[in-house]
């Protein structure tokens, strides 16, 4: 990979840094109670940059959220929010990126002009994402508050499963348009003199 | 239609712009961490100072909040949760759900701690330069090893920038859809997809164009800082931010 392709790739981590803390800001009205788009735009980090840049952007983007940027959902910066209830979905975050980003990886050459096949792996994966997410979210939520297993769940899974969902199917959608266009834009730039 | 949001740098004069911009960072983690431990009195206190440093600034609050109606949502649903899910006297109660004074109480003041953080780095943003940002993080992040400094602060510093861009770019996609009737489609995945896509279509081709302009004008990581001095200044307003600390911290 030459320097280039190194340029690009940092830019577009920190690129969709910014996405990923404007999705703690954007919401669509769907029915009554509007989705908040944050954890999309994390799965879909993973399976667009891949592991090691997928880390990169939510290291940054958890770094400069404890830093007390107004970066974090409903604008908690400090590094005293990783200790409050829902520090652990943001902990979450990094392994999940992570795995996402690897599954993607190992799966891409085998997957490689197969739509049907990189939609599905792309759904596995977020799945297995998301459930990562409440199996350190909610145990995090319960020790925090002191909440038991119930209400916890009640409170910190439950509501968010069907969004979930829909998210999931929507990102593999996403991923499927916009992943060509990026990889084609690497090439170019891998190809080319620098 | 540029309007601004609220994470926009405002180019000043004020003392908030001149001060160092790592006095800024430590006073910032300050009072995140004042924020989180004080009690209602520390509380009025810090808000007053941060309401001082917003007229100081020239930036209008009720602006600012009325650009956060999100954050307003997000409240509400953390001071409900708070309400049931806390034990004490009941105040209403509807079928099952018990609202509790203590529970309300509690609720509120958490909602005025998050309201607080949020201000701070508000004004933190609107008072610091990009470069000066980089400057500073790069400072704070040197002595800590396995961690490329030049690097995650050029990042941050990007992320801090384009924030407002995405932003203002997610508010026109979703506008330009609102204007062509898109709230009558009911498929939440297809909206989904709708939106995101265009929006990562633009961030993208943002990239494409910033990794252009920063190859032409030969960007590396290994470039010249702008020089960051301490002023006496800069002194004094930590030495009263740590006392008013220490202050809250007892209270």
């Amino acid at each position: 990979m030459t320097s280039s392709n190194q340029l690009r790739l940092m830019v577009y981590s920190s690129l969709m840094a910014a996405l990923v803390a404007a999705g703690a800001f954007i919401a669509i009205p769907i029915g009554p109670v509007p989705i908040v788009l944050q954890n999309m735009f994390v799965l879909l980090t993973g399976l667009l940059l891949g592991r090691k840049w997928g880390l990169a952007t939510i290291a940054v983007y958890l770094l400069a959220g404890g830093l007390g940027l107004p970066v974090f959902s409903a604008g908690r910066g400090g590094f005293a929010h990783f200790a409050s209830p829902t520090g652990g979905y943001l902990v979450a975050y990094l392994i999940v990126v992570y795995l996402v980003g690897w599954i993607t990886e190992i799966t891409q050459e085998r997957n490689r002009d197969h739509q049907t096949r990189q939609f599905v792996t792309d759904i596995v994966a977020m799945i297995i994402g998301s459930v990562v997410v409440y199996a350190i979210g909610v145990p995090w939520l319960k020790a925090v508050t002191g909440m038991p297993w119930s209400k916890a769940v009640a409170v910190g899974a439950l509501p968010f499963l069907v969004g979930d969902l829909v998210k999931v199917v929507a990102a593999a959608l996403i991923a499927r348009i916009i992943r060509p266009a990026i990889r084609q834009t690497l090439q170019l730039s891998a190809d080319s003199p620098a | 239609m540029a309007q601004l949001t609220v994470f926009e740098y405002r180019a000043g004069t004020s003392f908030l712009h001149q001060q160092d911009v790592r006095c800024k960072i430590t006073s910032l983690i300050l009072i995140n961490a004042l924020a989180f431990n004080a009690t209602h009195i520390g509380l009025i206190v810090l808000s007053g100072l941060l309401i001082l440093m917003f007229l100081q600034l020239r930036i209008s609050i009720l602006t600012t909040l009325r650009n956060l109606r999100l954050l307003f949502l997000i409240l509400v649903f953390v001071l409900g949760t708070r309400s049931i899910y806390t034990q004490g006297d009941p105040l209403f109660q509807f079928g099952f759900l018990v609202i509790t004074g203590q529970g309300l109480q509690s609720g509120a003041v958490y909602c005025w701690r998050l309201i607080t953080l949020f201000l701070a780095g508000i004004i933190f943003v609107s008072s610091t330069g990009i470069t000066e940002i980089k400057s500073g993080i790069q400072w704070f992040l040197k002595p800590l090893p396995g961690i490329p400094e030049r690097k995650v602060a050029v990042m941050i510093s990007l992320m801090v920038r384009f924030l407002p861009l995405v932003l203002q770019q997610a508010g026109e996609i979703s506008e330009a859809q609102k204007s062509r009737g898109a709230e009558i489609r009911k498929n939440p995945v297809k909206r989904l997809t709708l939106f995101s896509v265009p929006l990562f279509r633009r961030v993208f081709e943002t990239a494409d164009r910033l990794v252009l302009a920063m190859e032409s004008r030969c960007f590396s990581e290994n470039r010249t800082d702008p020089q960051m001095k301490l002023k006496s200044v800069d002194l004094i307003s930590m030495v009263i931010l740590f006392v008013l600390g220490i202050i809250i911290f007892t209270l």
